[in-house]
């Protein structure tokens, strides 16, 4: 039994290729430009960051600091009335300000290990003061200490994706830096949080970017390929239906438009071969219907005169003859009597 | 009445096939027709039209030695309904085919006064409008008696050049010396290949006859192989079509 074939169109074949290819293509280009753009963003947010932490910490007063961590005393409202905090909390509102992404803080050891305990925030320095309030105490976990280690050395986290999260938000890059005194002793240190927001922000807007892009590429390659393969296919479809026409007899096909084309392919050389074709298989159909047999009768008179002398000069033929027109003279005379009758 | 000789020089022409099919389309037109095999030595129409050798009581033979009446010779086939419900009949007289009946019809042949009373009362008992006569081929004593009361001569060829010569020398008699008033050639079993209306312009030219038929080779006519009647069986025959114009011919 033959195999059954399955028919999958020119078009169709040309319209899974480049579209697979593109996917292919464009899938392996945005997920090492993603990969690439982010790892740039991380670096330029990690830079930005410690840069102005940097600058922060240069601009605290070391033994101010410290006096001000173990002088302060609170208010009810969990605030102080020290003149030493808010100049401190302005001073770190005036950084935040100059790079709004950046959210500042400063903290001192804590009495436990892995705690920590906030001294001023760049929020509380807004109307009403918001954020972490002065002894505001943070505990860590014994795996996972940032702001700990930060009272020892410049960290930073290498969190990026989703970010850490904490009671006071979602924070994308962590840096932290030791504050020294004039003795050179770390009496606390400050940290910078930047938000998650901003980096998933840079994410996605690329993300959409990527979508819209592939959609509209996708958009049209789609219609290229479909007006590229249709030219493609046409005149094949246009030679098949022509053979067809053939194959039942009808060779007064034109393959003009086919082989006239302006610019020669492989297909208007089909045509024209196609073409000659057509000539050659009517001229030897007609050689095939000319070639017919003729018939040809010879007969030889004189043997043929012989052999009726044989017969005919003879006692017996001659009595027959006789008889013969005697019965058809009856009979011709039964039928005009017949048809005078009637 | 027409009597039809339908002959040839050669044998295996398809004589008797013709004549059984000719005699059906002649039934189907409305003729009531009666078949003469005087074919001897080697009968054939019984068996075509599906007779049973037991069947025949009394054969054209039984008859030419008196043994018994024409009523008793003729046999009436009854010829299957076709689309319109009717059934045909084709009285047939058939020469035995039992090999003591041949070899006495052997020794003494039938004579020209024998067929004449053959004929008419074969005509009389059964009001015919047509005799189909089914003849051995060649020339012989009791063919030419036939062509002697033959109104119509049927002269079947092959291309063959020795069918030809012999075929010539039948027409020849026929025409100038038994004054047959018609005569048609029909090349049987022709090529495909052959050009029709040059066949039939060669054999009018070639015979100095006015009516020349060409029947085409059938693949569907040799594999029935004289078991059935082909315009039965093959009703939309191509084949058929042109006997049928044949057998109007032949009517008219």
């Amino acid at each position: 039994m033959a195999k059954r074939q399955t028919f999958i169109s020119v078009r169709a074949k040309m319209l899974g290729t480049i579209l697979l290819l593109l996917v292919l293509a464009l899938g392996g280009t945005f997920f090492w430009f993603y990969n690439f753009v982010t790892d740039q963003v991380w670096q330029l947010i990690k830079h930005d960051a410690e840069t102005t932490l940097s600058g922060v910490v240069d601009g605290i007063d070391g033994d101010t600091f410290e006096a001000l961590s173990k002088e302060m005393t609170l208010r009810p409202d969990g605030y102080t009335d020290d003149p030493r905090y808010w100049e401190h909390v302005r001073f770190l509102k005036n950084a935040h300000d100059v790079e709004p992404r950046a959210f500042i803080y400063t903290y001192i050891k804590g009495d436990e290990p892995y705690q920590v305990k906030f001294i001023g925030s760049n929020g509380a320095a807004n109307n009403p003061p918001e954020g972490a309030k002065p002894f505001d105490v943070y505990q860590e976990q014994a795996d996972q200490t940032l702001l700990w280690e930060g009272l020892k050395q410049p960290v930073e986290n290498e969190t990026f994706t989703g970010g850490g999260q904490d009671t006071y938000g979602s924070w994308g890059v962590t840096v932290c830096r030791p504050i020294y005194n004039s003795k050179n002793e770390v009496v606390g240190a400050a940290g910078i949080d930047f938000q998650t927001d901003y980096v998933l922000r840079v994410q996605r807007s690329m993300l959409t970017l990527f979508y819209t892009a592939i959609a509209i590429i996708f958009l049209v390659m789609i219609v290229a390929v479909v007006w590229f393969s249709d030219r493609l296919s046409r005149p094949i479809t246009q030679l098949t239906r022509i053979a067809e026409l053939i194959g039942e007899g009808h060779y007064d096909q034109d393959l003009t438009a086919l082989t006239r084309m302006k610019v020669r392919d492989e297909i208007s050389k089909l045509a024209e071969v196609f073409d000659i074709m057509i000539d050659k298989v009517y001229a030897r159909e007609q050689t095939l219907r000319q070639r017919v047999e003729e018939l040809q009768i010879q007969i030889d008179e004189s043997k043929k005169q012989h052999a009726i002398s044989e017969i005919v000069d003879t006692d017996f033929f001659r009595d027959l003859q006789t008889k013969a027109v005697q019965l058809r003279e009856r009979k011709r005379q039964q039928e005009q009597q017949g048809g005078a009758q009637s | 009445m027409k009597t039809i000789m339908v002959h040839s020089f050669r044998r295996g022409t398809g004589k008797s096939n013709l004549v059984a099919n000719l005699a059906v389309l002649m039934v189907q037109g409305g003729a009531k027709v009666g078949v003469i095999d005087l074919n001897f030595l080697t009968p054939s129409l019984a068996m075509l039209f599906g007779l049973d050798e037991d069947q025949i009581a009394c054969s054209l033979n039984d008859y030419l030695w008196g043994r018994c009446r024409v009523t008793q010779l003729v046999q009436p086939v009854l010829l299957p309904a076709g689309i319109s419900g009717k059934t045909w009949e084709v009285l047939l007289a058939s020469a035995s085919s039992r090999p003591s009946d041949v070899e006495r019809m052997l020794q003494g042949r039938y004579t020209f006064e024998a067929l004449g009373e053959l004929l008419l009362q074969f005509s009389q008992a059964y009001a015919l409008d047509v005799v189909l006569m089914d003849t051995p081929a060649g020339i012989t004593p009791d063919t030419l008696a036939t062509m002697a009361h033959a109104q119509t001569l049927v002269m079947m060829l092959h291309t063959d050049q020795q069918d030809y010569q012999g075929t010539a020398v039948v027409v020849d008699i026929a025409n100038r010396y038994l004054n047959i008033p018609r005569q048609i050639l029909v090349l049987n079993d022709a090529p495909l290949s052959l050009d029709v209306n040059q066949a039939m312009d060669e054999m009018r030219s070639a015979f100095n006859v006015t009516e020349a038929w060409v029947l085409p080779h059938s693949d569907e006519l040799a594999t029935l192989a004289s078991a059935d009647l082909f315009v039965l069986k093959q009703p939309l025959h191509p084949l058929t079509l042109q006997m049928q114009q044949l057998a109007q011919s032949l009517l008219d």
